[in-house]
């Protein structure tokens, strides 16, 4: 991308909506990954959309002059899925946060990509309904993000991931064509109607189009909540925990665990919640529905979880059940508070297994950071098998920086050897896109045909998920 | 804080993003270089001696309105809004400040030079400024003035500054307590009714007030700026003139005077373990007036008399929960006055866009910010708004104009002493929108 290209798409875009200050540019070289820290991924320029319409004409642009454009929305991503390697345009949706419209007897919304999740569920919950995927970084993940990436978090279990809640999509093609998946003028829930064009996009990583707006199921909010929270005194204990209480025929709407470490992170960070900080890892069970049922899940979680834990205890009162969300809500980015002077890094930090490889990747987690000399904090949704192990490491020391690229190394691999994934919901982007070949074999050859077929000159996200 | 240390506090963000979801400004310009994590960003490379232009992020980091609300919500415990004013600090070292703060520094850390231009412009004013029409302290510039938006409604100054409309002890009969009053430039050079009202309530509390003339300027703007070497000069100076007085407490009327000698001294004179000391034994007993009317030196409700009015209070950022903690203190008082019926915006503590001199800055995000805390005030459907803060009067009152809302904003304190009034005449009922 040159000098010329620069000005040809401040033509286009406007003067107000193209970036290319050195400052600014270096503030979209960055997303949260460790990689992007060592790395600076400079891009040429940034444009900044306010309208879904600015797009169409800017990727056209972009199409014939093969200019790489990088989708962005809050730059939470911690794979470096949102940052441009090979330089080019980065696309910043931020601004195209309006909510178009809310059809709650229709169970439904239309959205812009800008919406960041929590204002979503904000308005939606004053209306007594959800949208139910729920990352922990609800605060700041905008749901074009969470589409790109099928981001889902605690209660995917019993909700399932973002991909179960896409309806249609509004997509900028690479060559700046707009298309409507789902149906033009549909509304309905389900169709059987053509080849499933929306969930393609879904999890791409920006690969295959550009998503300007997304029509989303909603679900009403369950009418009661209650957590029963097990602690225990050996990691393994909680993975068995964990296959009982499936066996006992109940579906909490989520089970996180925290590890040592992790109970640590969230009682610095709040001290006024009190987890038992002398086990080796806690399970928070959240049930949810008509409050008989709520209380009896709850206390049928207890029962089974008592012969295997050391304690259980479980409320349903409103306000110390957000306090214990909040705790382990914020646990990711609160890690580095066990070690004063450390830093979080995001490094191998998304595996996912079977439910019975649940206790054997616990302690591998734990082996590994021992064998490095790590602290590796980690907490996840246990309830589907996906952890998120935070190393925390001094970033000043180099030493320390190549020894934790090895310990997400073998993170990786121990989740394949599990017959597992390396990626639950944070996505492959650049940093683990080395194991796709591994993971898929010739499928990833089919993926290419597809990313071929359809952005033929590799403008979009190039580089992504080794394609 | 030295460079390597300031490097070490800003590797501790691990850039997730939250202070986007919180940061007023970036919710106004929707650029990453807007808020904290892009600002750190940028400070760290800088700090690791990569290529960043200085000037662009020098004019970034000041792009901030230091309002806290990212540093008390960051999970990683990374008090952003503090870096960011180390960074300062250090650009302003190795670039200097701008012609125009470094003019306007020059003059407002010579307290008489300060106190005569101040003193003059009040003479002149009227032929600058032409004053709105109601009660509202608010003009507009007749002329265009560098730095100052066109439409942007600015407070005249005082005919006489506080300090000048008092002896230096204003005695009453058999004190109960003795305090100095901490006036700040506000109170004394432009809104002296708060200030009248601070030492009319404090008397009628049986409180002896002492207004040490030779007090100056707390410092915030000029350390804000990052010139933190005037900034010790006027805190050692203060901490002087404040150490000469026997007093029971110190008090404030603005959260960010409050903030200077509870907070801020501290951290511009780590270096100085004799001011230090010093510090210790005045910031202890240092108290916003709402604080120590309920706290320290509780009034009597039954000396309120009755004031008929229908407010909204603002949390200043500096003086509210992310600062002093100063919140329901002053709901206490408020609600202690009869007649007074409050109606609560959606987030009171939410930041007004004022920042200080951010708002002659960068006007149009400051307005921005503001217009959305004047729709939640309209909402409200209350008259008037209180606030202890002057710099977010100020701006408040800009902002309820351009809106067309006809709120008038006032200090806690002036509100407090309507009623202590009210009561005095008689159990009169006071109007308080005046």
């Amino acid at each position: 991308m040159n000098q010329s290209h620069i000005q040809q798409l401040i033509k286009i875009a406007g003067q107000d909506r193209i970036c290319t200050e050195q400052a600014d540019l270096m503030c979209y070289a960055y997303d949260s990954s460790l990689d992007s820290q060592l790395h600076r991924y400079m891009p040429a320029a940034v444009f900044t959309p306010k309208n879904a319409a600015d797009v169409s004409p800017v990727l056209k642009y972009c199409h014939e002059h093969t200019i790489a454009v990088t989708a962005r929305g809050a730059g939470t991503g911690q794979c470096g899925g949102s940052v441009a390697p090979g330089g080019g345009l980065v696309i910043d949706l931020s601004a195209l946060n309006r909510i178009v419209e809310i059809d709650t007897d229709n169970l439904q919304v239309i959205v812009e990509t800008g919406v960041v999740h929590a204002e979503l569920n904000q308005k939606l919950a004053a209306l007594g309904f959800s949208f139910p995927p729920d990352p922990g970084s609800t605060k700041m993940a905008t749901i074009g993000g969470m589409i790109s990436y099928n981001a889902s978090g605690m209660r995917a279990m019993k909700y399932g991931t973002t991909r179960e809640y896409v309806l249609g999509l509004e997509v900028v093609m690479a060559d700046g064509q707009v298309i409507t998946t789902g149906g033009m003028n549909c509304r309905s829930l389900k169709t059987a109607s053509g080849y499933e064009l929306t969930k393609l996009f879904v999890g791409a990583e920006g690969t295959l189009g550009l998503i300007t707006k997304a029509r989303l199921k909603i679900m009403p909010l369950p009418e009661k909540k209650g957590i029963a929270v097990a602690s225990f005194a050996k990691l393994g204990d909680a993975g068995k925990a964990v296959v009982e209480v499936f066996r006992h025929k109940i579906v909490p709407s989520a089970i996180e665990i925290l590890d040592k470490s992790a109970i640590k992170a969230a009682t610095l960070y709040k001290p006024s919640i009190k987890l038992p900080t002398d086990a080796a890892a806690v399970l928070f069970f959240e049930v949810d529905g008509p409050p008989p049922g709520v209380t009896y899940q709850a206390q049928k979680i207890a029962e089974v979880c008592k012969s295997i834990a050391i304690e259980v205890n479980w409320t349903d009162e409103p306000s110390q059940v957000k306090t214990l969300w909040e705790a382990r809500s914020v646990v990711g980015a609160a890690s580095g508070r066990v070690r004063p002077g450390a830093t979080r890094v995001y490094i191998g930090e998304d595996i996912c297994v079977p439910i019975t490889n649940v206790g054997a990747a616990l302690e591998g987690i734990q082996e590994i950071g021992e064998k490095y000399n790590t602290i590796i904090v980690t907490y996840g949704h246990v309830a589907d098998g996906n952890f998120h192990s935070a190393p925390v490491i001094d970033l000043d020391s180099p030493e320390e920086i190549e020894r934790v690229q090895q310990v997400g190394d073998e993170i990786h691999e121990m989740a394949l050897r599990l017959n597992g994934t390396v990626t639950g919901e944070h996505g492959v982007g650049i940093v683990r896109a080395k194991y796709m070949e591994r993971e898929h074999g010739p499928a990833l050859a089919v993926m290419r045909t597809i990313k071929k077929a359809l952005d033929p000159r590799n403008i979009l996200n190039p580089g992504k998920m080794g394609l | 804080m030295n460079a390597d240390a300031l490097r070490k506090l800003v590797n501790q963000c691990v850039r997730c993003g939250q202070c986007r979801s919180v940061c007023p400004v970036f919710q106004e310009i929707s650029i990453e270089s807007g808020v904290a994590r892009g600002k750190l960003a940028l400070l760290r490379s800088f700090l690791e001696g990569q290529e960043v232009p200085a000037e662009e992020l020098q004019g970034l980091l000041n792009k901030c309105l230091l309002c806290k609300t990212c540093g008390s919500q960051c999970p990683s415990g990374v008090a952003a809004d503090e870096l960011i004013l180390a960074g300062r600090e250090l650009m302003a070292q190795k670039r200097g400040l701008s012609p125009v703060k470094k003019a306007v520094f020059s003059v407002l850390k010579n307290r008489k030079v300060f106190d005569f231009c101040l003193s003059m412009a009040s003479l002149g004013q009227d032929f600058g400024i032409k004053r709105l029409p109601g009660k509202r302290l608010g003009a507009i510039s007749r002329f265009p003035m560098p730095g100052l938006a066109r439409r942007r409604v600015i407070p005249p100054f005082a005919g006489k500054s506080l300090r000048k409309q008092y002896p230096e002890v204003i005695k009453v009969n058999q004190p109960q307590a003795r305090v100095a009053f901490f006036t700040g430039c506000m109170a004394n050079y432009i809104y002296t009714g708060s200030g009248k009202a601070a030492i009319d309530v404090l008397v009628a509390n049986h409180i002896e007030v002492v207004l040490p003339k030779k007090q100056h300027c707390c410092g915030y703007p000029v350390f804000t700026a990052g010139d933190a070497e005037d900034g010790r000069l006027l805190a050692r100076h203060n901490i002087d003139i404040f150490s000469e007085v026997t007093v029971d407490a110190v008090i404030t009327v603005c959260g960010s005077c409050g903030s200077a000698w509870r907070h801020e001294y501290q951290r511009l004179l780590t270096d100085d373990p004799v001011y230090l000391k010093k510090l210790a034994v005045i910031a202890r007993k240092t108290y916003d007036i709402a604080e120590y009317l309920t706290e320290v030196k509780p009034i009597n409700k039954n000396d309120l008399g009755e004031v008929n009015a229908h407010i909204t209070i603002h949390d200043p950022c500096h003086l509210g929960a992310r600062g002093m903690g100063v919140t329901k203190q002053v709901r206490q008082l408020l609600s202690a006055i009869p007649g007074v019926k409050i109606s609560e915006m959606k987030e009171p503590g939410r930041c007004c866009g004022s920042g200080g001199s951010f708002n002659l800055g960068y006007y149009d995000i400051a307005r921005g910010i503001n217009d959305n805390k004047v729709a939640d005030i309209a909402q409200t459907g209350a008259d008037m708004v209180v606030t202890g803060c002057g710099s977010c009067r100020m701006h408040l009152i800009d902002g309820l104009v351009q809106n067309r809302q006809e709120h008038n904003v006032m200090h806690t304190i002036e509100l407090l002493a309507q009623s202590y009034a009210a009561k005095q005449a008689g159990g009169k009922t006071q109007k308080s929108i005046s």
